[in-house]
């Protein structure tokens, strides 16, 4: 299953702009996690991130958004409901182009769906 | 025909590399020709791509450019590759020319082409991007010519500066879109011609790509034509063209936002002012919170990819000939002179200054799938602005897409233009008999029968 994930989701963290990658539960629990910056970068936004996941799931799901976001100086955070339990959140710097990036989440959230059975 | 599409999303050339090799090792035909889009996460290495395809079908005709997007089966992707491999039922070859003029290159091009084809699929840099140097000589230029046509009195003499300052431009950077075409149409006869004009929406230094029989052809044109059974389909999202002016000016200011006519002095490919001032000066007055961008900006944004060619101000100039339209985007650039990519000495000397927009959504783009004929295969191309102005919900056209067409492969790139006659609508793109144009809202299919 991991696996799989990580192949549906590859084609979103092989790009250089893409900080991290990570599919939550709803319960805040990463089931897949993938950084592609140095620790030093990111482990003040992942602390933040940890503190605030659940309240902001439950934000997305109770309120029914198709995503959320949030800035840290140059880096952005998008968070996407993939089903009624999972969310993709991905974190990418200011060069990453917002259009298609949405573009490209759009397609992995059918996939991730699939793969989880859930038809959205 | 026969037609397989291979592609990988990844960005990561080795994992796309991989991806692609798997694929072609289930390929169990060996096409006569192959379609290569490389979107801006891959496109620098371009070459490792091509070797690929050339070792594998040596003797395939080979086209190739960069792209914004591509839609195959359920996925759309802005990142990676995608190939169409195709076993065309008749004759398929590969030209390309480069020359040191935009006509020049389409002359030498339509020579080669000859006659005799049922469709051309053309590619060409509507603009090409250089490096650095080249950016520096263009902006010194601009400052030059622009000072000789401040100091011109005389309308005929401001237009003699413009003009030649366009020869400048056609000479390093612009292939004027209904050019490129009247000249294709000439040489080749060919009634089924269809433009790709390429212009990046987030352009680099070599921008845009153009690969021909697996080389990089850099800023010259290339074309695959095709004899046998192919059918073209033209679309636009627009209204119909008025009779006159009038009706076609009504039109415009109905359609679009914040319609305002406004004066152009303008010649071949350059407009001089609007409405007595500098074009970037009159967008800056009119859209006061427009952000400036400096030459650094440019040189900074245009050698990491990331200058934006979109814009949502506009130019509708009308065309004297048939009534149509043609929209320039505005944009802030540090720039004195104005460029077009299509030429504009048909057009009135008023235009419609106004925001662009789609109305309809993207089910007007879907209706170029009602004019299929054919249960057949499907390339199509759609106008690369619908990523900017839908963002995800371009996924819309999937299921568009599915009720008409069952195997396909869709590309997201510069507005495509056309050169076809007989069509039954009066587009507002066709700004010339049988010469579609415009800068954006445009869609095409090629039907492999």
């Amino acid at each position: 299953m991991i696996s799989k994930i990580s192949s549906i989701l590859s084609p979103i963290y092989s790009d250089p702009g893409i900080k991290m990658v990570a599919l939550y539960r709803i319960d805040g629990i990463p089931v897949f996690l993938r950084v592609n910056a140095s620790k030093r970068e990111i482990v003040g936004i992942l602390y933040w991130l940890e503190g605030q996941i659940r309240e902001m799931l439950h934000q997305i799901f109770n309120r029914n958004l198709s995503e959320a976001s949030f800035r840290f100086g140059d880096v952005r955070i998008h968070m996407y409901p993939v089903s009624r339990t999972l969310v993709l959140s991905i974190m990418a710097n200011d060069e990453v182009s917002m259009y298609k990036l949405e573009v490209d989440v759009r397609t992995v959230k059918k996939q991730l769906g699939v793969l989880v059975g859930y038809e959205g | 025909m026969r037609a397989e599409v291979v592609y990988s999303p990844s960005n990561n050339v080795k994992e796309a590399y991989l991806h692609l090799l798997n694929q072609l090792e289930q390929i169990d035909f060996e096409p006569n020709f192959l379609l290569l889009f490389l979107t801006g996460g891959v496109w620098k290495n371009y070459r490792v791509f091509t070797e690929l395809f050339k070792n594998r079908f040596p003797y395939a005709k080979m086209l190739g450019c960069t792209v914004e997007g591509y839609l195959v089966g359920d996925e759309i992707w802005t990142r990676g590759v995608a190939a169409l491999l195709g076993d065309f039922d008749g004759k398929v070859e590969v030209f390309w020319a480069k020359d040191k003029t935009a006509s020049k290159t389409a002359e030498k091009l339509g020579e080669q082409i000859g006659r005799g084809w049922d469709a051309i699929l053309l590619m060409f840099p509507a603009f090409y991007f250089p490096r650095r140097f080249g950016l520096l000589k263009a902006f010194f230029n601009d400052k030059r010519y622009y000072i000789i046509f401040k100091n011109k009195k005389d309308l005929k003499e401001k237009e003699k500066v413009l003009e030649e300052y366009s020869k400048y431009l056609e000479s390093k950077f612009i292939f004027p879109i209904d050019k490129m075409l009247k000249v294709l149409a000439r040489r080749t006869n060919c009634t089924q011609i269809i433009g790709m004009n390429l212009v990046p929406l987030e352009a680099a230094s070599n921008t845009p790509l153009i690969l021909a029989n697996y080389e990089n052809i850099g800023r010259g044109a290339a074309a695959i034509c095709f004899k046998g059974r192919i059918n073209v389909i033209f679309h636009d999202v627009f209204p119909e063209r008025g009779n006159d002016y009038d009706e076609t000016l009504k039109i415009i200011e109905d359609y679009f936002l914040d319609a305002e006519i406004v004066k152009i002095m303008k010649k071949r490919i350059t407009i001089g002012e609007i409405n007595g001032t500098k074009p970037v000066d009159f967008l800056k007055i009119r859209k006061s919170g427009f952000k400036s961008m400096t030459q650094e900006d440019i040189l900074k944004k245009i050698e990491t990819g990331k200058l934006q060619m979109a814009t949502p101000y506009v130019l509708a100039f009308i065309s004297q000939k048939t009534h149509g339209s043609a929209l320039l985007g505005l944009e802030s650039f540090p720039i004195n002179l104005y460029p077009s990519l299509f030429s504009v000495d048909e057009f009135y000397n008023t235009a419609v200054f106004c925001g662009e927009l789609f109305r309809g959504g993207l089910r007007t783009f879907g209706k170029i799938f009602d004019m299929k004929k054919f249960n057949s295969f499907d390339f199509f191309i759609i106008d690369h602005n619908t990523i900017m102005s839908y963002g995800g919900g371009i996924h819309k056209f999937i299921d568009l897409i599915k009720e008409k067409s069952h195997k396909y492969l869709g590309i997201f790139s510069s507005n495509p233009s056309a050169h076809i006659t007989n069509l039954d609508k009066k587009y507002l793109s066709e700004i010339d008999v049988g010469i579609y144009v415009n800068s954006s809202g445009t869609a095409t299919i090629l039907e492999f029968v």
